[in-house]
C-alpha cells in the first residue's frame, strides 16, 4: 500500500514562512512615488469607477471594432487576390491546351500544357 | 498552506474580480478610514488602492501581460503586470521577467480581519511567474519594491541592485525559492 510522503520541515523553514506569511499580506511591487500613488488614490476615490470603467471598455471596445473591421478587410483582399491567382492559373492552363491543341506555340515548337509536363 | 490557481490575461473572473476589489475598497475606507483618504495615508492598504488603480488603467491595453491567481473562493487574490525585459547581470545582456506592477486584494492588504484574507497568494503568484519565465528561457525576476516592501521580497530570495529599489531573483535562489514552496505544500502544514 503507497503512503504519500509528508516533508518534516526544520525549524527554520518554519520560521522562514512564517516570517513570509507575516510580510506577504500587504505585498506590493512596481515603481511609484509617494506623489503618483496620491494621483491614482484622488482619481480613484474622485470618479466613479464604475462609469470610468465603462468609458475604457467602450473605448476599447470601439478600437477592436476598427481592428476587426480593418482585419475583415484585409482578409476581403487576400481572399480576392487568392481568386485572381486561381483563375489566372486556370486562363494559363486553357491557354497552354489551346497551344497544345493547334499543334505549335509561338516558336513554332511543339507544346504541352504545362499540367500534362 | 493555501492553493492558488494561477491565470494569464485577462478572463471574466478578473474582470468581477477587479469590480469586487473596487467596491471593497471604498468600503473598507468608509469603514476604517472615515472616508477620508488621508486617514490611510502610508498604510499598504493605500499602495493597493494606488496600484489596483494602476493596473486598471492598464488592463485592457496590456491584457495579455496580467498575471493573477484565484484563492478557493474563487476571488481574485493578487494580480500583476509583468513584462519581458532585459538586465545586465554578471557582465551579460541576460532575458529577465520583470513583475512590473502587483498587489495583494485589498482584504489581505487592510490591517483588519477580513473573512476573505488568505495566506500566500502574493508569494503563489511569484512562483508561478518564476516558473512561467524559467519555461521561457528567462532565469531572472526582476521587480521594484518601495522600503516597506524590501523585506518580504528578500525573504523570498531576491536581492537589491543598486539601492533604487529595484531587485533581481537570479537562478540560484529561485530554484531555492521553487524548492522551499515544493517541501511547504508537502508539509502540510496549516495557515
Amino acid at each position: 500500500m503507497s503512503q504519500s510522503k509528508i516533508n518534516q520541515p526544520t525549524p527554520e523553514q518554519i520560521e522562514r514562512w512564517k516570517q513570509i506569511d507575516e510580510l506577504e499580506h500587504g505585498a506590493t511591487a512596481g515603481f511609484s512615488t509617494p506623489e503618483q500613488d496620491d494621483k491614482n488614490v484622488k482619481e480613484f476615490l474622485e470618479n466613479d469607477y464604475i462609469e470610468t470603467q465603462l468609458e475604457r471598455l467602450r473605448a476599447h471596445r470601439k478600437k477592436l471594432i476598427e481592428k476587426l473591421k480593418w482585419t475583415e478587410d484585409y482578409e476581403d483582399l487576400l481572399l480576392k487576390e487568392n481568386e485572381k491567382m486561381s483563375q489566372k492559373k486556370i486562363f494559363i492552363i486553357i491557354m497552354q491546351t489551346l497551344l497544345y491543341l493547334s499543334g505549335t506555340d509561338n516558336s513554332g515548337v511543339k507544346a504541352y500544357p504545362h499540367f500534362l509536363h | 498552506m493555501n492553493n492558488f490557481r494561477y491565470i494569464i490575461g485577462v478572463t471574466s473572473e478578473i474582470q468581477q474580480g477587479l469590480t469586487i476589489w473596487e467596491g471593497k475598497i471604498k468600503e473598507y475606507l468608509d469603514i476604517y478610514y472615515l472616508g477620508n483618504r488621508e486617514n490611510a495615508k502610508d498604510t499598504k492598504f493605500y499602495r493597493c488602492i494606488s496600484k489596483v488603480r494602476e493596473i486598471n488603467n492598464q488592463l485592457l491595453d496590456k491584457e495579455e501581460f496580467v498575471r493573477s491567481v484565484i484563492d478557493d473562493q474563487n476571488l481574485l487574490a493578487t494580480i500583476s503586470i509583468v513584462q519581458r525585459s532585459n538586465i545586465i547581470f554578471e557582465n551579460d545582456f541576460t532575458p529577465c521577467l520583470e513583475i512590473e506592477s502587483l498587489t495583494n486584494s485589498p482584504w489581505n492588504t487592510i490591517n483588519y480581519l477580513q473573512p476573505e484574507k488568505r495566506k500566500g497568494a502574493a508569494t503563489s503568484l511569484i512562483e508561478y511567474v518564476i516558473m512561467e519565465g524559467r519555461s521561457e528561457g528567462m532565469n531572472i525576476t526582476k521587480l521594484f519594491a518601495v522600503p516597506q516592501e524590501k523585506y518580504f521580497y528578500e525573504k523570498i530570495g531576491f536581492e537589491e541592485t543598486n539601492g533604487s529599489g529595484e531587485m533581481i531573483l537570479n537562478r540560484n535562489s529561485a530554484s531555492m525559492f521553487l524548492l522551499d514552496q515544493e517541501q511547504r505544500r508537502e508539509s502540510r502544514t496549516f495557515d
